[in-house]
């Protein structure tokens, strides 16, 4: 699989700094206009969408706490519709609230939400929890070929990603950069950074130069988009490519995000900078406390990471790692598990997560080339039957 | 609402989303002609355009081929374009914010260079043509849920929008003495299309209001298509795709026509119907008056078979919900449907560049109480608009029933304030209303409601408005007494829950 990134023609954009200013001055709007007309549920939704867009792409955490204030205010004025329950339920899987989010959607149905609507949320909810992947895949195939929008492709490759058919992920991915028709910057930087994570991150064989290509490309659509900075920083230590993580970094040291803090700490241990690199491990160790304090079903998975590493603190990421897999049960909650359970010594505890990895993702490609599989092929000398279909 | 949030992608993209598109004479010099698109509906006050979207503005000359079942427009070939585009922000310089500027291509290739918000425009040397972009006050108001048929008040009140407007002299621009009726459309396309992309170049179009919205998206269970519309080629529409537009429009206008259980549109009249609204296109006579209430005069007439006498076009302040909504479910043979906005938050001026500028952020003032007595017996003394409760009011008397009812309130102190009722909802224990004159604030839009609590009730009254003539001090001041005094009288006579 080649990422061939020369060949392929980007769309132009809107200039990614005119559609942050744009993107702020309607959130502003849509905030005053909701604050006075609490019942206008089409303000809602784009309230919804824009706060993602703040916390997705420029870092801002605290956009889970207005659309959870957001939700309440719906559930309360409009407590007779179907809309604001289904909104509700949006709002709800944003912050990986999904036991709530599936009582919402009983509620909007009940209150006689559009069927197209609570089909499309209950897919969400389905692919983010892991739950009958295998139609949720036949969904989104359908709904790539009959609609074929970016966000069905998007959606799509990062199915794909997940299953373990990386190059399917990649055409889908790529299909939606070339083919769409496409013109915020947001949406294509979007594109770019899943391809960065698919080659970077995803596959067993990471393509470090693929991968800072297209998070480079994400950069040239949306400057100021938080996660790509960060994602790319990272490729920029590990090349100890120091002031180019630096130049990355800086401009977004004050970010709500705790990555960038984490990221600025790994830098300055790497340059020896011990002050620099005390002060942001404390702020990252601050921020994610803070967030798992409110919302740390939303924040359990990225903190288990920390916690395994700089955070130093390898009892408290199997405790967040087993609250994610309790969430949602999905291979890469598993693999986090795993990871945690054998950073504690429990050895018997990472043996059973993983024989129930491989009881319920095991015959998925992304499972054989897993740390889990190696670990059990080892341990067992047998492997899996990876075959794409699922367990009965 | 007119072409606001018409599609999927319009949602994902905004600053490509065409709201509303005008055409008409202008009230100052009838010689020439104004033509306005917005874009970006919700724009904040430092919305800016794209600088790789064309906004253009396009009118073609038609042509009518046929009168009542017969009737039908048909664009011809010659073109009038006027393309704007803008570029990225520039530095920012020492008096403050950078600003954007753009320019606007005019038929024939010349340009015309433009800066963003002046609200004088940009003229050509001669004076022929002048051109303005910025943000403005959004025109359109919308008094209608279409799919509920509910009356309600302009739900875009206090909304801002992107604007661009091009006034011409008409003679010499469009050349009417060989021929004087125009179809207008507005449409935003790539700035740089692929050149190797079989993609269809385009983001959004709009012709006449509510094309999208309130026609093509109102059939229950129907596959949303406006995308598919959106991407269209205005003034030539795929063949092979009008199949699909004739039916959903068919659909459509029978399920408009059913909703007050009179069939005004027989098999062939419908057929007609269908086929003029499938050349999408603002119609435009510019040998003819155009007013307020021209808005479709000339599609109208044609289909009923006789000679229209206005030019039709759109002007700012046209009430184009209304006009339309009767149209299709009566015909015009019955009554008119005003729903509950009477106009927009400002009003178009008379003068260019026609739309209003942009509407400020909004103060408020909200006062909240927690009463023991239940919500039926709170709203039973409170809700009505013509409630004598409020301990500073000395009498009230109402003119009018229902939205637009007026209610004039005579204070102790011998203050006059007039307020007209926006909505009222029984089942939800709530009214809206809107100050008409006697506190120094405008707009000045109130809102009381009861809800049930565990206790017994709470009610909240809120006042969103602007200083108008005088301090916000003093506004805040005169609004906040007024809510105090109510809050306490109800504390009083219900019992608060502490």
């Amino acid at each position: 699989m080649s990422a061939a990134p020369t060949l392929i023609d980007l769309p132009a954009a809107t200039d990614g700094v005119l559609a942050v200013i744009n993107h702020e001055s309607i959130l502003s709007r849509c905030w005053q206009t909701i604050d006075r007309n609490p019942e206008r549920l089409g303000i809602a939704a784009q309230l919804i969408d824009e706060e993602y867009r703040r916390s997705h792409f420029l870092g801002d955490t605290g956009a889970l706490d207005r659309l959870l204030a957001l939700s309440e205010t719906m559930r309360r004025q409009c407590a007779a519709s179907g809309e604001a329950f289904l909104l509700a339920a949006q709002i709800a899987s944003l912050v990986h609230q999904f036991e709530q989010a599936k009582l919402y959607l009983v509620q909007a149905k009940n209150l006689g939400a559009d069927a197209q609507s609570l089909l499309r949320q209950q897919l969400s909810l389905d692919h983010a929890t892991g739950h009958h992947w295998p139609s949720v895949l036949e969904t989104r195939l359908s709904l790539s070929e009959q609609t074929p929008s970016l966000q069905n492709r998007v959606a799509l490759g990062a199915l794909y990603a997940e299953i373990g058919l990386y190059q399917e992920a990649e055409n889908a991915y790529l299909s939606a950069i070339t083919q769409d028709r496409e013109h915020s910057p947001f949406s294509l930087a979007w594109v770019c950074f899943q391809l960065g994570v698919l080659f970077g991150e995803t596959m067993p064989q990471a393509d470090p130069i693929a991968a800072q290509y297209w998070y480079a490309q994400a950069l040239a659509y949306l400057p100021a988009y938080t996660h790509a900075r960060v994602h790319l920083a990272e490729l920029h230590l590990d090349l100890r490519q120091f002031d180019a993580a630096l130049t990355l970094l800086q401009p977004i040291k004050d970010s709500s995000d705790p990555e960038v803090s984490w990221r600025l700490a790994q830098l300055y241990v790497q340059t020896e900078r011990v002050n620099e690199a005390r002060y942001h491990l404390a702020r990252t160790q601050h921020i994610f406390e803070h967030l798992l304090a409110t919302h740390a079903l939303a924040f359990a998975d990225h903190a288990v990471d920390f916690y395994l590493e700089e955070g130093n603190d390898p009892g408290k990421a199997l405790q967040l790692a087993l609250l994610n897999l309790d969430n949602r049960a999905t291979l890469k909650a598993f693999l986090l598990s795993y990871e945690a359970a054998k950073a504690n010594a429990q050895h018997l505890m990472a043996q059973t997560l993983a024989d129930r990895a491989a009881a319920q993702w095991g015959h998925l490609p992304a499972f054989k080339h897993s740390a889990v599989n190696a670990s059990l092929r080892a341990e067992l000398n047998s492997a899996p039957n990876a075959n794409l279909q699922p367990e009965p | 609402m007119s072409d606001h949030i018409d599609g999927p992608r319009q949602t994902a993209d905004p600053v490509s989303d065409l709201t509303d598109l005008f055409a008409f004479t202008s009230p100052a010099d009838p010689k020439r002609t104004v033509l306005i698109a917005c874009v970006l509906p919700f724009a904040g006050e430092s919305a800016l355009f794209s600088n790789t979207i064309n906004y253009a503005l396009v009118v073609r000359r038609i042509r009518q081929t046929g009168l009542g079942r017969q009737a039908g427009f048909e664009p011809q070939a010659d073109e009038w374009r006027f393309t704007f585009q803008f570029e990225v922000l520039g530095p920012e310089t020492q008096t403050g914010r950078a600003k954007q500027t753009g320019h606007c291509v005019l038929p024939g290739g010349a340009t015309l260079a433009l800066t963003v918000g002046e609200e004088q425009g940009f003229a050509t040397k001669d004076g022929r043509t002048r051109v303005f972009a910025g943000l403005r006050s959004d025109p359109f108001f919308p008094g209608w849920l279409p799919g509920q048929m509910k009356s309600v008040p302009n739900y875009l009140e206090n909304d801002n929008v992107l604007s661009v407007v091009i006034e011409f002299d008409t003679v010499s621009t469009l050349a009417p003495e060989q021929g004087s009726l125009y179809g207008v459309i507005a449409e935003t396309t790539p700035r740089h299309p692929n050149p190797n992309s079989t993609v269809i170049p385009r983001f959004d179009w709009v012709g006449r209001p509510e094309q999208t919205n309130f026609i093509m998206n109102q059939v229950p269970g129907a596959l949303d298509i406006r995308d598919l519309w959106n991407q269209e080629t205005p003034f030539a529409l795929n063949a092979e795709r009008m199949p699909l537009y004739r039916q959903r429009l068919t659909e459509s206008f029978q399920l408009w026509d059913k909703r007050d259980q009179n069939i005004e549109w027989d098999a062939a009249s419908l057929e007609a119907h269908v086929r003029v609204r499938l050349n999408d296109f603002l119609i435009i006579d510019v040998a003819k008056p155009v007013t307020d209430k021209s808005h479709l005069e000339i599609e109208k007439s044609t289909l009923e078979g006789r000679p229209y006498t206005t030019g039709g076009g759109r002007t700012v302040n046209a009430n184009v919900i209304d006009i339309l909504v009767t149209w299709l479910i009566n015909r015009d043979r019955g009554q008119f449907f005003q729903g509950g906005a009477l106009q927009a938050t400002q009003p178009g001026s008379t003068t260019f560049p026609y739309v209003r500028p942009a509407n400020k952020n909004m103060l408020s003032v909200t006062r909240s109480v927690e009463l023991r007595a239940s919500a039926q017996e709170v709203w039973q003394a409170i809700g009505g608009f013509g409630s004598l409760w409020h301990p500073l009011v000395a009498q009230l008397t109402l003119t009018g029933e229902g939205p637009g009812q007026l209610r004039r309130i005579e204070t102790l102190d011998g203050k006059i304030m007039i307020e007209r009722l926006s909505e009222r909802d029984e089942a939800q224990k709530t009214y809206r209303y809107a100050l008409v004159s006697g506190i120094p604030a405008n707009p000045y839009n109130g809102a009381l409601s009861v809800k049930p609590s565990a206790t017994g009730s709470s009610v909240t009254w809120s006042v969103s408005y602007r200083p108008d003539g005088q301090g916000d001090l003093i506004v805040r001041l005169i609004i906040s007494s007024l809510l105090n005094a109510g809050m306490a009288a109800l504390k009083k006579r219900f019992g608060e829950v502490a």
